[in-house]
């Protein structure tokens, strides 16, 4: 026979009286030890988790429970959520109600091709059944109060008065008729000064025959140490020449392997008929037809016509040293006063050089300004850091006291 | 002639859609389900509450006409979950001092302080086992210690004897391991 199984055993703690289950586990419990011990085991736990459980007992078990009123508080809990229901169901529409989006753009595309293409399903023209009715005239209520358009007669009439008075005033008409002349006016003289440019030059040669070689610019420095030159013979040190200029200024440039002036027309390796050393016309180290070590025309350092002017990065000179000029005997004489007005080159050693006279006095005083001027001594102007030759302008006034 | 509530419960389940079924089925289970309930959470009000609780959502779900045939074992297994749930938000502690300011309030029967200390703490290990058991171990559980029959827990259940007397089985036993492994076997 076969052993019981797990729920036979628990079948038996649970049933009570002779059930058919009892018998049949009292009757296989007798002949099974297998069993026995099974069955002692699950009598073990059922006792052990009866006892726990048995702990959940309590006083309140016995307390008395209002069904009644717990019954009508779950009834009115239903009826309240049933009344919110019911206005939600009526404030919103039914979900039959929603058509979807492509249902709906099926249909009208679908009408429109039936009625306007195909014209079925075409409705008649519908038929006007109302008819107009005839309503009182707004402009009716004037003769309610004629006084309003009295009035308003009155103030057009007045107003076409007045200004026919105005306009045939002759006062009003010569007013009207005089010219009235615009001025263009000139504020040149009131324009800021430009910013001034940099100016300079410079020159050289070897005293050759031929113009100077066309070639390659050297690079700007502010300093010189090696004049451009045709070179004839490689130097034992070679170092690169340079021209006196601001580092930033831009050169006419070729792709020439020689040095020479960018400018010139004939690649000929001649170093051109100046003197000084470089290239060129002019003289000096440097290259071009001017004077120094610049480039171009000019003198001084730099690029162009001629030397630096104060501004553009070029500070001005200033007169750190000044002897008074003496007055000229015949001036003094017939007590002559004025102003000379003198053009120098202040150079980049503070002495004030190629000085010319702008605006003179005469009677021997113009001399004397130079004279005294020359021996003024100047802060030079600065460019980058360096000392440059610049242009400047001195008055020098003679008053007798 | 009268048709028991547990007829009425496997056999016309569809048509408990009326207040008057809805009210004879309270009135049966209602009590119960309370006491029931009780030995899980331990406060009556608290219980009566989870009780009402379950009654409302079985109202809710007869009204959504799903068809159930056995509304009792929908309750209980409602009630069961919401007892578990409820358990498991309260705080013991929060739950022992209220147990203690009701005592003090208007416990019929003093003792021992020390000996209510030790109960109540007894009763707080049984329920942590047996909310870590399977909600219907933990219902077939409470149901046998709250004085149902195994042939009410069957009809509740919808099962049959052999199979609940498995259920029952597996659940004590696991009830024990739980036990064990949680406060040791000298417990």
């Amino acid at each position: 026979m076969a052993c019981l199984r797990e729920s036979d055993l628990q079948g038996y703690l649970e049933e009570s009286g002779a059930t058919p289950l009892r018998r049949m586990v009292e009757s296989h419990l007798v002949s099974c030890a297998r069993c026995r011990t099974a069955f002692d085991r699950v009598v073990a736990t059922h006792q052990r988790v009866n006892a726990w459980l048995s702990e959940l007992a309590s006083p309140a078990d016995e307390l008395a429970v209002d069904v009644r009123g717990a019954l009508s508080r779950v009834l009115g809990r239903v009826e309240a959520h049933a009344n919110a229901d019911y206005h939600l169901a009526r404030l919103l529409a039914p979900a039959a109600v929603e058509i979807p989006w492509y249902v709906s753009l099926y249909c009208n595309v679908r009408e429109l091709i039936r009625e306007d293409l195909l014209g079925k399903d075409k409705l008649p023209p519908l038929a006007l059944t109302s008819k107009p009715i005839a309503v009182k005239s707004i402009w009716g209520l004037y003769a309610k109060n004629p006084k309003s358009r009295y009035i308003s007669v009155a103030v057009h009439a007045a107003v076409f008065a007045l200004l026919m008075v105005t306009f045939t005033n002759k006062a009003v008409q010569q007013k009207l008729s005089e010219r009235l002349n615009l001025i263009d006016p000139n504020i040149e003289p009131y324009k800021p000064p430009a910013p001034k440019q940099a100016a300079g030059g410079g020159g050289g040669g070897a005293r050759e025959i031929p113009p100077v070689t066309k070639g390659q610019a050297p690079k700007p420095a502010l300093k010189q140490f090696t004049p451009p030159m045709v070179v004839k013979e490689p130097p034992k040190l070679a170092m690169a020449p340079t021209i006196v200029a601001p580092p930033d200024t831009v050169l006419p440039q070729n792709s020439l392997p020689n040095w020479g002036d960018p400018l010139a027309k004939l690649v000929n390796g001649s170093n051109g008929p100046g003197f000084g050393g470089g290239m060129g016309n002019g003289s000096g180290g440097a290259l071009g037809s001017g004077r120094g070590a610049g480039f171009g025309p000019g003198d001084g350092g730099g690029i162009g016509g001629g030397v630096y002017r104060a501004g553009g990065g070029v500070s001005q000179p200033a007169v750190i040293f000044k002897v008074d000029p003496e007055y000229s005997e015949e001036a003094r004489k017939a007590k002559y006063s004025g102003t000379v007005m003198l053009a120098v080159i202040v150079d980049a050693e503070g002495r004030a050089r190629d000085i010319h006279v702008v605006k003179s006095l005469g009677m021997g005083l113009d001399e004397k300004a130079i004279e005294a001027v020359a021996k003024w001594k100047f802060k030079p102007g600065m460019k980058g850091g360096q000392a440059v030759n610049v242009r400047a302008t001195i008055e020098v006034n003679f008053r007798l006291l | 002639m009268r048709q028991s509530h547990e007829a009425l419960l496997l056999t016309d389940g569809p048509e408990l859609t009326s207040d008057h079924v809805f009210e004879e089925l309270f009135l049966e289970h209602y009590p119960r389900l309370v006491r029931t309930l009780l030995r899980l959470v331990g406060n009556p009000g608290q219980a009566e509450e989870l009780a009402a609780d379950a009654f409302y959502r079985l109202h809710q779900h007869r009204s959504q006409d799903q068809p159930d045939e056995n509304l009792a074992g929908w309750l209980y297994r409602t009630a069961m979950n919401l007892g578990l749930d409820a358990m498991r938000a309260n705080s013991r502690r929060s739950r022992r001092e209220e147990r203690a300011q009701r005592e003090g309030l208007g416990n019929q029967t003093p003792g021992n302080p020390l000996y209510e200390l030790l109960a109540e703490e007894q009763r707080e290990r049984v329920r942590t086992v047996i909310s870590h058991l399977k909600p219907i171990q933990g219902q077939v559980l409470l149901m046998g210690s709250s004085g149902f029959t195994c042939k009410e827990i069957a009809e509740v259940l919808g099962s049959r004897p052999d199979s609940l007397y498995m259920l029952i089985s597996r659940a004590r036993a696991q009830f024990e391991k739980e036990y064990v492994s949680l406060y040791g076997r000298a417990e």
